[in-house]
Order: structure tokens, then C-alpha cells, then sequence
């Protein structure tokens, strides 16, 4: 027999305790995550919570550390979803552990700087490293250009605090430039000019009828990932979802309804569904309001006459918006533009307002990130308005955010000689007449892209040093040829990362980064299931790497070194403010550092007073076991008619964006139609401030250039940083349309029999931006005259897995290559969706 | 004994996302170096634009009670536990392959060479100084691999597989020993997986079973597998 | 699927077909006239262990863990095939030894009647094990039939060799034993088996039909070609022509042991290989 002594041993005596066994093996969803902390046959293991920072749902984990090693991820069972995780988290454990991670910083010796140049690297000190930072800062003050020092951030922790909202500042600098809007802006643009709401927004799933999903692949992607999945199954059970995408998406895959609409033209179909509404007098009275005569005059093709009476109740502008946009908006009128019959237009609408206040219109980056997509994202959003599931039990909801400290002031720490070069523009161009970035203001918002342009231009001047961190441009951004060129071209660049990416090939200084889920301190605000929280980022185990903290420990040493060299304001203010809440001790090193400047933003959470709001904690230790902090529950109801928008109402007409976009136009002196044609819009007068069909910006001619390309994300992509994991290649036919191993192409068969391609054939994929080569996968979740690819592979450096050739030849393609340098200007965004550019393929 | 406890498990296709979060978790409870998955998937895309369906269905294996690959192996390497479950024992395998060859499920892999060896031999790195090799790993972890799971040799199994043996899905029996759900039951962030014991007319995958028309997968080949499916992946009118 | 099982087993059934068709036929002459066939019933005695421990030799380098095959003498699997062909194979192996060791020694006409006659059944149980291996599996190709394809195989492939090793003795036998025709007999029993499993497999179901097509498609010059033609039709031709005297039997019988004897290596090497190509 098989069984040795020992495990016969242990096999028996679990038979006879069967009686106690066996009821907790039966009862397996909860049974490991309530255990907490497991004994190991000679050796012990202890789960330690952190945060997986894979995508942006920040979802509260927890790691089983046994020994020095980190061997198994998990959901926290504190956390409010329900101690879920996606596929994504495990990955993590072969990006911790990849061999090819930064293990001690580097020095470039081979001056030239290019694409599939080795930069040659040699390692270097932490010392020498930040001395040669802190030289290259010296010699901008010393010039009197402190403001030419550029901070590039990427993804990030709260302790963003120290490197991004305090370093530039106290260095003399204006620029601290985030990635936001190569993420996701464009999606919180409508919800900011509908309901005050710069944000994503959350969902009551548990009591929710329908789902209307722009674009959004909730159970894959992007955002509360584990609490989708979890809800999934509940919601196909009295909920009906109905996704919208070119593609079919996992979440399509699971639908009851499929709308595969063709890339960009979302806000016809958002438009009309709204006109249906309408003209059948299916809105939601109470919410919206209703006629005084009750008579439903919203009769297609005619303008609400001025002498009817619309007693509107928490929404403003229902009747400008019928008559200025959708009187005309038939689903007939839509279903030449957007390919989705006008039968199953009418059909959803119906459903979907029919599920009333219990309906979600969730409008993702897939149905907004467009060239033209601010108005997808307020109209996909204003549906709520229409049926009354703003703020409501069932439907879209704001949030509740966990109290922590601000960071201390910084302005008396700040050379008075830099002021003035702290108030210079920033290099992104933000505000200028073609890019009003409308985060709330005119300019409020980053247009992160935009960097490479200006840095080529040198406008509005040139940027002589740089840092990024946890960013890779040259990979993430539309415009890789801009951003390679760019790179190439700045005087000095120093990259914090874990691997060297694309970035770091045109980095001076490479300085090897702690991994964020495993080795580092740090906190996150998100939110699932109607809790905010604060998630900790928790060293569980060391870094075999020479690596630091990117946030804080590496802006600490260079303010030691600035300090040793003279300018001392940066390590005063860090030293003086962040003392260690508990014991008052000075930080003396980055570590210390790096924990104490934690505990002093999270102290309202751990000393209990933040304990009215959400959880009563009361001490660091245990908030650290906990790993998490969450808010009360969100209750619905209490933001109707208190939204923050210039008439507190739900805005169907944006007296709000009119405002801010009033603003942007006197700030050039220019009328407001001028600043929409400056910002690529072609609505013109009142139009402009209801949510209206916006025809889809497609770069490269339709004669030359057939196709239209559309993207979307693996679910294993943790943003582009699992390529370089082995486990990711193997696993890639869980997206819908993948093929394990591959980087596939997916085109409908009977585009492939037009172009006589078999599946497997090798392609070349050409835009007017680029080219990419690829292989063909035929299938028939895309929609005929689109073809798809995921992103996320491509990587021609990340390691040895990610690249065929590492330092030159990618493996599978980058989307970024071929996907127009353009932007959605009115919130800064990078326009990856909507089809921006058409391509034609080639056999190969 | 009079009501022997017989382990199986349902997947719920109506819950299941096709995730393969279920995968991943078994990777690294299991130590199953690349190319070797214990947990899997099968996916088909079926109709035609605009009326595309697309199932994905988790595979593992069956543990069956006519089991095949038991009863062609020459030493009782793969055998039944005292809780139905299908274990392998490498310590008596002599590397026959019958088994693989007779299992309909195909969800038996052979080891051609022992588990994670690259990170016994391979000392190559991308930056000379700047970066690791797999063996600098491996030696700085102290462990066959940095994120090896010791557990899973904690009661004499092979914890990573050596050259010239088989290796399967055991249903997690270091876990079930100890009284927890194997690692694709806990993991399964939809709660797709049930787990318990067939013989017990309370337990939740008795109900379950009684509740839904279970399928298996292969019926044909008689072999009586012990998971089970239920409801539908894709409900799309 | 990469092939589990390559060569060397397809060596292993095809050698060890060679031993228990020799053993078998060298009991047959014992029985007959230990002393006239003394010489013959050595060399059969010998061939046959050597045949056989040279096919399981090969066999442990197709092993994973060859060491390992000690515990099969313990931990045994009476459901398995492979397990109880293990004890088959070498309680046959010790006899057979045994038996040339004394036949060598002290003569064939000195062996005990009743050892050759065990020696003779367990040549013929192992004879079946080749078989039975693949039958038990149970996938497709490898179906019922096996057992009495590669049993017939393996005695054509043996008492060819064995006889060609002593062509003195040939004209003898052919009349003795009535050889052209018994071997007319062997031969066609043979084909009819081997074409009673392809029709079977192109007929039952779905599985076997495809087994059938990829037999077509992607070993039909092995099967049709070497298996059948070369292996089965050609000496059968060659026996015919002998049995109606149009040539001599001692003429044909070479060329056409040759062709027997690879016949058998390759129709069993296709079947092995089939069975894991579907």
C-alpha cells in the first residue's frame, strides 16, 4: 500500500475524529479563512495581510508566510468581499519572485539611449545612486530651474504622499506628473457632471434587477473583481445583465444579453435606449418627476413645447435634454450607427426601466476611454438619472472614505527662492486651449500622454531630470514612438522598479523597487460592497533584492543626500513631521521612515478615532493583523438633491460642465464653441451640455485601412507587470477568445475567409500609427469589421518570459504600437477604446 | 465502518466566471511546475455572430469509483484513500505511464524530469550583477523554489515530483486531513466549488445533488466520476 | 498527446513474441522427438529467456522509476495487467532458464516433461499478456482483439526465426509437421484477425471510427503496407506456392521469415503507437 506510517497515522486518527472532521470539511466556503493561521508539520505558517495592487480594486489579501518565504495568497476574511480574490493575486507569487527583478541599483555606461539599445548597466551603491539624484537636483536650484525636474508616477500607493504630493514641491517643482489618465478619467467625467462625483462608483449588487454594463468586464477586470465574481451567480438569479462590447467579454459570456456594438459608438445606443425611455413614458416619476398633466409629451421627433409643464423633482434639465438631443434619437436612427438592431434596443431599454430604481447603467474606461468619450460616460451614466437609480437601494452608489491624516504642510520647509518655480505650469500641458482636462477645473486634471509630446517640444520647457516610478510609459501609453523618443532624449532619467521595463532601458540610474504586496508598508483607500476602507500594504517577508520603498524610502535617502550636500528643507520636513506617532521617535533611516510615515496618515484609524465611521481599532498592531479598516456601511438616499453640482440636482443638462467649461473658454479667450472644436468635439451650443451622440474619431482611412481594432484586458493581466510570469502564458484561454501561450488576434471567420486566413496564420497588423505582428485566431465573439487584441504582452523588456529577446525582441505585441497618439481632451484621457484607429491586415 | 465518509465535489457552472482563480491555487498549493496543471479548464465557443455562447468548464480529476488509471496500475501507486479519493504514491510508482494512457480524463501527468530542476541548474540572468538567476533563488530561498509550499510533503507525499513519476489531482488530501476544503474550493472566488462527503445525506453536496441534475463529464466511459456539475455556464436567451 | 509509450515497448511485445514463439515451438518438438530435435529445443530454450529479458530490459529504460519495479512483487495490483504479467513474465523467465541451463548441460531428452509442459503454458499466458497490456488500458484501438493478434504474431515471428536457425532440419519438419500448410493456416488465422480489428474499429463508434481514420491516414503504409502486405500476404503467397509445389518450401521460407518476423515488429509498433495517437 501506498500509504507510509506517518500519513497512515495521520489518516487514522482523522478517522476517528471524524465526528469533528468531517462537519467542518463539509462546510468549506469559510473553513480555511476563518482558521487565520495554520500549524505546518515542522514548520509554521502565518497568514499576513497586505493589499494586491494587480488592478485598481485594491482588494484587502493575505499572504501565508512560512519561514522567510511568502507561499500562498489568499482574500483577508476581513475584507468586504467576502475574503475573495481573483486570479490575479496568485500571480503575484512568480512576480515576487522573478529572477529577473532589479537586485541592486544600476548605473548606465553606454551614453546612447534607444529602443533595443543595451544601456549597458553596472551595479552600483544606494549611495552613489542618490548622490548622483541629489547632484543632478543641486545643479536645477543651483540654475535657478528647479521647476525643469519632473516626477513620473505610475501605479501607487497612499504614500504617493511623499514622492509625488510633497518631493517635487520641496525640490522647486510643479511636476508631478501621475498616470491617471491613462486609466480610467474619462469614466468619473460623466458621473462628476451628472452627480458631483469625480470617482468610480460602487453598486448595490445584493439588491439589484438589472445590469447594463458599458464595456465593462466586471467579473474580469477592473473594478471589485472578487465581489463581482462572487455576486455574479446571485445576480443572474433575479437580476438580468445585459454587457455592451465589441467583444464577447467574460461578462458577456455570462449575460442574457449580448450587444456587440461596434467600438465608439456607445453614445447612440446610450441616446436612443434614453429616447425610448422617454417617448414610452417608462421613467422613473418619482425621481425625475413627471408632466403637470400628466400627459407623456415627450412624442418622438417633437420638441417639448415651452408651455408644458415639466414638474421636475431631483433631476435638472429632462426636457433641454429631449429636445436639443434625443427627440431625434430613434433606436432606428442608432442601429445603422451602432450595429445593434432596433428591436433589441427598444427591448433593453424597456427592461432596463422597467427594473426602475433597482437598474444599473455601469459605464466602464471600455465605453468612455474613446477620443469622443466624455459624453459616452455622462450619457451611459445619465441612465440612472432616467430610471432613478442614483444613490438608490439596487442601483449606482457614491462612497464613504476612511478619515486619515493630511500630509503636513510643506510651504515652511520650501526655499522661498523656489516658490515661484513651483507655481510654473505643469509640463503636461494641462488647461492649455486644446486640452481642458475638466477634473472639476479647467486644467484639474493630468493628461499623462501628453508628457511625450512636450518634452519633445519642449514646451512649455524642457525637463532636464526625471524620476518615475512604478511606471513604464514607453509600454503603457498610446504613443510609443513618442514616448521612446522622448525618453531617448531626456538628459537624465533615473527609474524606480522592479524589473527593468521598457522605461528603464532609457534610465541613467535604475533603483530596484520593493514588490508592493509582499515587501513594502503602504495603505489604499478603495471600496466593495458599500464599505470604503483603508488596506495596508504589509512587509511579510524581505526583499532578496537591495530594493527600497519606492514612495518613501527613496525620496528619504535622496533628501539625506541633498541635506549632507547643503539643502536640507526636504529631510527636515520629513524628519520633523514624521516622527513615530506611538513612541515620538525621529526616523533615522528610510525603514523607519517608511513605517512611521504610515502610522502617522492612518492614526485616526488605529488609536479608535475614526471609530463613529467604521471598525474600532485601537491599536497599530492591530490594524496591521486586521490589515484592513472599513467604513459603516454606505446607506443610499442621502445625496439626492445634496450632489455637488451647480443646481445639487442630478444634471441632465450640466449646468456644471458649463461652468467649468466656461471657465477654460475665458481663460483663452475663446467662445464656447471654440473651446469644444479646440477640444475635438463637434457639438456646438446647448448641445454641448447634455449627454449627445458624439461620432467616433477613427484615425486612417476606411479604403486603406479596413478594420477597426479594438482592445481589452486578460483577466491575468496585473496591468502590464504578469507578463514576466510563467503561470500567466499557460492559463490565457480563461478570456474569452484566448489562446493559452499566445498573443492571438481574434477576427471574425467570415472577416478571415475575406481575407483568406486560416487560424494560426501569422499577421501584420498596420495602423497609420504602427505596426504589430500577430497570429490569427478566428472566432465569433467578434463582431464582423472589428478585430480584437488583448493587452498586456508585447513587452520587448520586463524579463526573460515577458520578451522573446529581453532588451529587443518582444514577445507577442504591444496594442500600444499601433493604437493612435490621440486623447479624450476633456478629461485628459488616453483613448485605447472606441476603435481610434482603423488597421489593415497583412498575411505574413 | 458503517457510513465510510466518500469525498466529491460539485461545480457550479451557473456560479463559475471561468476565472481559473481555481487553477492558480491548486499551482501553488500543489508545487506542479509549468506545464503540469492537476487543476484545469476546457473552453468552447460555440453559434455564430451575434449569437455566440462560450462555456468554460473547470476540470480536475474525478476521483472515480471505477477508476481506470487504478486499475492498470502494476504496484497500486494510484489507489483509493480510506475517503474515495484517488491518491497516487510516488514512492512505489515505477513511471509506467498506464495509468495516463488509460485515464478518459487525460488529467495524469508524467514528470520527464524532476519538477522545478531549472532551478537547480539554470544560473542565467538578464543583467550580469544587476539581476537574479533561478538559482540564486532557489539558494537565497533555501527551498526548491522561492515560493515552494512545504505542506503539501507534509505527510510523506513527494512535495515537488522528481523525474520519472506521475502526478495528479489528490483532491487535496494534506488539507482534507487536516479538516479544510482543497485549495479550488477556497480559492473559487464565486463559491463555485462544493466540497463534502457523499455519504452524508446532510451535507451541502448531497442536497446539491438531489437539488440539480448533475452531470459528469464522459458518463460513457462508465467510470463514475465523483465530481459533478451543475446548472449551466452560459444562460444567454 | 506526446507518445507515453514508444519504441521500446513496441520492442518489448515484439521480443518477447519471439521467445514464447520460440519456447512454444521448441515444447511442440520436445513433444514430438527430444532427441531428433535436441539441438533445436536447446536453441529454442535459450532464445526464448534471452528474447524475453532482453525485451524487459528495454522496457525498464521506458520506465520512469525502473528501480522501483521490485515493489511490484509486493505491492501487487491483481487487476492489473502489467502486475500480473510481471509474475507471468518471470516465473517463465526462471523455468526457461532453467530449462536450457539443463538442456544445455545434460540434453533436451533429459527435461522433465511436465516442467516443459508448465515452461509451455506460461509461454502462453505471457504470449497473451503482450495483449492484454494494451487491451487493458481500454482505449480504442487497443481493443479485444489485441490479445489474439499479437498472441498469432508472436508465434509466427518465433518459430520463423527459430526454424531459420536451423534450416538443416527444415525439410524435415515441413514434412513432419506439415509446415506449408500449418503455416498457411497460422498465417491466414492471422489476417483475418488483423482485419477483424481494423473493421471492427471502423465500424463501432464514434472513438473507433476515428482511431480508424487516423490508422488510415497516418500509418496506412505501415499497416497496409509492411503489417499486412509484407507481413501476412507475401509469405502467405510464398507458403501457397510452396504447398502447390511451384517452388520449394525451403526456398520461400527464408525470405519469407523475414518478412513475418518484421511484420510482426512494425504491426505491433503500429498499434502501440496508434493506440496514443487518437
Amino acid at each position: 500500500m501506498s500509504m507510509n506510517r506517518r500519513k497512515f497515522l495521520k489518516v487514522s486518527a482523522t478517522t476517528t475524529a471524524a465526528a469533528v472532521t468531517v462537519p467542518t470539511m463539509l462546510v468549506p466556503k469559510d473553513a480555511d479563512a476563518k482558521i487565520g493561521e495554520l500549524a505546518y508539520e515542522g514548520e509554521a505558517g502565518k497568514w499576513v495581510a497586505s493589499t494586491c495592487q494587480g488592478c485598481t480594486s485594491w482588494c484587502s489579501i493575505q499572504g501565508l508566510v512560512v519561514g522567510d518565504r511568502v507561499v500562498k495568497v489568499r482574500g483577508n476574511p476581513n475584507s468586504p468581499s467576502g475574503g475573495r480574490i481573483c486570479p490575479r493575486p496568485h500571480l503575484a507569487l512568480q512576480q515576487v519572485y522573478d529572477p529577473d527583478r532589479v537586485k541592486t541599483p544600476l548605473k548606465r555606461t553606454n551614453p546612447k539611449k534607444g529602443k533595443g539599445i543595451d544601456p549597458k548597466f553596472v551595479p552600483i551603491s544606494w549611495e552613489e545612486a542618490a548622490d548622483t539624484i541629489a547632484d543632478k537636483i543641486l545643479e536645477l536650484i543651483n540654475a535657478g530651474e528647479s521647476h525643469k525636474f519632473l516626477l513620473m508616477r505610475g501605479r501607487y500607493t497612499y504614500m504617493r504622499e511623499i514622492i509625488y504630493g510633497t518631493f517635487p514641491k520641496l525640490i522647486g517643482s510643479p511636476n508631478n506628473i501621475s498616470h491617471s489618465a491613462i486609466c480610467a478619467e474619462a469614466e468619473k467625467f460623466g458621473r462628476y457632471y451628472t452627480e458631483g462625483f469625480w470617482d468610480y462608483a460602487d453598486a448595490d449588487l445584493e439588491n439589484t434587477r438589472y445590469l447594463l454594463a458599458w464595456g465593462w468586464d466586471g467579473i474580469a477586470s477592473n473594478r471589485q473583481t472578487p465581489w463581482f465574481i462572487k455576486q455574479m451567480g446571485n445576480i443572474k438569479d433575479r437580476a438580468r445583465v445585459t454587457a455592451i462590447d465589441p467583444r464577447l467579454s467574460a461578462t458577456a459570456a455570462k449575460a442574457d444579453r449580448w450587444l456587440p456594438v461596434i467600438p465608439g459608438t456607445d453614445s447612440a445606443l446610450q441616446v436612443a435606449i434614453a429616447h425610448v425611455i422617454l417617448s414610452e413614458g417608462k421613467w422613473n416619476k418619482l425621481f425625475v418627476g413627471d408632466f403637470a398633466d400628466g400627459q407623456n409629451a415627450f412624442i418622438p421627433g417633437q420638441e417639448v413645447q415651452a408651455e408644458t409643464t415639466f414638474n421636475e423633482k431631483h433631476t435638472y434639465g429632462v426636457v433641454k435634454w429631449w429636445n436639443l438631443e434625443l427627440k431625434d434619437r430613434t433606436p432606428e436612427w442608432a442601429e445603422d450607427i451602432c450595429g445593434i438592431k432596433a428591436d433589441e434596443i427598444r427591448a433593453v431599454a424597456r427592461e432596463f426601466a422597467e427594473a426602475g430604481s433597482k437598474a444599473i447603467s455601469w459605464v466602464s474606461p471600455g465605453a468612455s476611454m474613446q477620443v469622443r468619450g466624455a459624453y459616452a460616460s455622462l450619457a451611459g451614466h445619465a441612465l440612472n438619472g432616467l430610471v432613478g437609480s442614483v444613490d438608490a437601494a439596487g442601483g449606482t452608489l457614491q462612497k464613504l472614505s476612511p478619515p486619515v491624516n493630511k500630509s503636513p504642510d510643506y510651504k515652511p520647509y520650501l526655499d522661498p527662492k523656489l516658490t515661484a518655480n513651483t507655481k510654473k505650469p505643469k509640463i503636461d500641458q494641462r488647461g492649455t486651449k486644446n486640452f481642458p482636462s475638466l477634473k472639476k477645473k479647467s486644467g484639474g486634471g493630468v493628461v499623462t500622454s501628453r508628457v511625450a509630446q512636450a518634452l519633445l517640444d519642449e514646451d512649455p520647457y524642457d525637463i532636464k531630470v526625471a524620476i518615475g516610478y512604478w511606471n513604464n510609459f514607453v509600454y503603457s501609453s498610446n504613443g510609443t514612438q513618442q514616448w521612446e523618443e522622448a525618453m531617448a532624449k531626456l538628459p537624465f532619467f533615473a527609474h524606480i522598479t522592479t524589473n527593468l521595463a521598457e522605461m528603464s532601458m532609457f534610465a541613467d540610474i535604475v533603483l530596484p523597487a520593493k514588490m508592493s504586496m509582499f515587501e513594502r508598508w503602504g495603505y489604499l483607500k478603495s471600496k466593495q460592497n458599500l464599505h470604503g476602507y483603508a488596506t495596508l500594504n504589509v512587509p511579510m517577508i524581505k526583499p532578496y533584492a537591495d530594493a527600497k520603498t519606492d514612495e518613501t524610502e527613496v525620496p528619504f535617502l535622496i533628501a539625506q543626500s541633498l541635506a549632507k550636500k547643503g539643502f536640507d528643507g526636504p529631510l527636515r520636513y520629513y524628519q520633523e513631521n514624521f516622527k513615530d506617532p506611538e513612541t515620538g521617535k525621529v526616523p533615522q533611516n528610510s525603514e523607519e521612515f517608511d513605517l512611521f510615515a504610515l502610522k502617522y496618515y492612518l492614526e485616526p484609524l488605529w488609536t479608535g478615532k475614526a471609530a463613529s465611521k467604521g471598525d474600532n481599532i485601537t491599536s497599530w498592531k492591530e490594524l496591521v493583523e486586521k490589515g484592513i479598516w472599513k467604513t459603516k456601511r454606505f446607506t443610499p438616499g442621502k445625496k439626492i438633491d445634496n450632489f455637488k453640482t451647480a443646481t445639487h440636482k442630478f444634471e441632465f443638462y450640466s449646468e456644471t460642465l458649463k461652468k467649468a467649461m466656461g471657465a477654460h473658454a475665458e481663460k483663452h479667450n475663446m467662445s464656447m464653441d471654440e473651446a469644444f472644436e479646440a477640444a475635438n468635439y463637434t457639438c456646438r451650443g446647448d448641445l454641448s451640455f447634455v449627454p449627445h451622440y458624439e461620432p467616433p474619431v477613427r484615425h486612417g482611412d476606411e479604403k486603406e485601412y479596413p478594420f477597426i481594432f479594438a482592445e481589452h484586458r486578460s483577466r491575468l493581466n496585473r496591468e502590464g507587470r504578469s507578463q514576466n510570469t510563467p503561470w500567466y502564458y499557460g492559463m490565457l484561454d480563461v478570456d474569452p477568445g484566448g489562446v493559452a501561450d499566445k498573443d492571438v488576434t481574434k477576427i471574425n471567420p467570415l472577416d478571415g475567409k475575406k481575407l483568406g486566413l486560416k487560424e494560426g496564420d501569422r499577421i501584420r497588423i498596420t495602423s497609420p500609427q504602427g505596426s504589430i505582428e500577430s497570429e490569427v485566431h478566428l472566432w465569433e465573439g467578434t463582431r464582423p469589421g472589428v478585430v480584437i487584441k488583448c493587452f498586456g504582452q508585447g513587452h520587448w523588456a520586463y524579463g526573460r518570459v515577458g520578451s522573446e529577446v529581453f532588451g529587443s525582441k518582444p514577445r507577442g505585441a504591444n496594442n500600444n504600437d499601433i493604437l493612435h497618439y490621440d486623447w479624450e481632451r476633456l478629461s485628459g484621457s488616453n483613448p485605447r477604446h472606441g476603435g481610434l484607429s482603423r488597421v489593415k491586415i497583412e498575411k505574413i | 465502518m458503517a457510513n465510510k465518509v466518500k469525498c466529491g465535489m460539485i461545480i457550479d457552472l451557473h456560479r463559475c466566471v471561468g476565472c481559473g482563480g481555481c487553477d492558480l491555487a491548486c499551482k501553488s498549493e500543489n508545487n506542479t511546475p509549468v506545464g503540469i496543471d492537476w487543476a484545469s479548464h476546457k473552453v468552447e465557443t460555440y453559434g455564430v455572430f451575434p449569437d455566440t455562447k462560450y462555456e468554460h468548464v473547470p476540470t480536475l480529476c474525478n476521483h472515480c469509483e471505477d477508476a481506470p488509471c487504478i486499475r492498470v496500475c502494476p504496484t497500486k501507486a494510484m489507489h483509493k484513500d480510506n475517503k474515495g479519493m484517488v491518491i497516487h504514491d510516488p514512492s512505489i510508482c515505477i513511471g509506467c505511464k498506464s495509468c495516463i494512457l488509460a485515464d478518459p480524463y487525460k488529467v495524469i501527468s508524467y514528470n520527464q524530469q524532476s519538477a522545478f530542476l531549472d532551478y537547480v541548474t539554470d544560473d542565467s540572468r538578464i543583467v550580469k550583477g544587476g539581476t537574479f538567476s533561478k538559482k540564486e533563488l532557489s539558494e537565497a530561498s533555501n527551498a526548491p523554489f522561492p515560493n515552494f509550499n512545504v505542506d503539501r510533503g507534509a505527510d510523506g507525499y513527494e512535495a515537488v515530483r522528481k523525474k520519472g513519476t506521475v502526478e495528479k489531482c489528490s483532491f487535496c488530501d494534506h488539507r482534507v486531513a487536516d479538516g479544510l476544503a482543497p485549495a479550488c474550493v477556497v480559492a473559487c472566488p464565486a463559491d463555485a466549488r462544493i466540497f463534502g462527503d457523499l455519504n452524508d445525506p446532510k451535507s451541502e453536496i448531497v442536497k446539491l445533488l438531489k437539488t440539480y441534475k448533475p452531470t459528469v463529464l464522459l458518463p460513457e466511459k462508465g467510470t463514475k466520476p465523483k465530481v459533478f456539475y451543475i446548472r449551466s455556464f452560459s444562460n444567454k436567451s | 498527446m506526446s507518445v507515453l509509450w514508444d519504441i521500446r515497448v513496441s520492442l518489448d511485445l515484439f521480443l518477447g513474441g519471439i521467445g514464447i514463439g520460440a519456447f512454444l515451438l521448441g515444447a511442440l518438438l520436445y513433444y514430438v522427438d527430444s532427441e531428433a530435435y535436441g539441438s533445436f529445443i536447446k536453441k529454442a530454450f535459450l532464445i526464448a529467456p534471452i528474447a524475453v529479458i532482453a525485451g524487459l530490459l528495454l522496457l525498464m529504460t521506458e520506465l520512469g522509476r525502473p528501480f522501483n519495479v521490485i515493489k511490484t512483487l509486493y505491492e501487487v495490483n491483481p487487476t492489473s495487467f502489467m502486475s500480473l504479467g510481471i509474475f507471468l513474465q518471470s516465473g517463465f523467465i526462471l523455468v526457461a532458464l532453467v530449462l536450457a541451463f539443463l538442456a544445455v548441460t545434460k540434453g533436451a531428452e533429459t527435461l522433465s516433461g511436465p516442467v516443459v509442459y508448465f515452461g509451455a503454458v506460461l509461454a502462453g499466458l505471457v504470449g497473451l499478456y503482450h495483449g492484454f497490456l494494451l487491451t487493458g488500458i481500454s482505449i480504442e484501438p487497443w481493443n479485444n482483439a489485441i490479445p489474439v493478434v499479437f498472441f498469432v504474431s508472436s508465434l509466427l515471428a518465433g518459430a520463423s526465426l527459430l526454424l531459420c536457425l536451423n534450416l538443416g532440419q527444415l525439410d524435415d519438419l515441413a514434412t513432419k509437421l506439415k509446415l506449408p500448410l500449418v503455416m498457411n493456416l497460422i498465417l491466414t488465422l492471422e489476417l483475418a484477425a488483423v482485419l477483424a480489428w481494423a473493421y471492427n474499429l471502423a465500424l463501432t463508434s464514434d472513438s473507433s471510427k476515428h482511431a480508424y481514420e487516423v490508422l488510415m491516414q497516418s500509418f496506412g503504409m505501415q499497416f497496409w503496407g509492411i503489417s499486412i502486405l509484407l507481413g501476412l500476404v507475401v509469405p502467405l503467397g510464398l507458403f501457397t506456392l510452396a504447398l502447390f509445389k511451384k517452388a520449394s518450401f525451403k526456398s520461400v521460407f527464408v525470405p519469407a521469415s523475414v518478412a513475418m518476423i518484421a511484420g510482426s515488429f512494425f504491426l505491433k509498433n503500429l498499434v502501440v503507437y496508434l493506440g496514443q495517437s487518437i
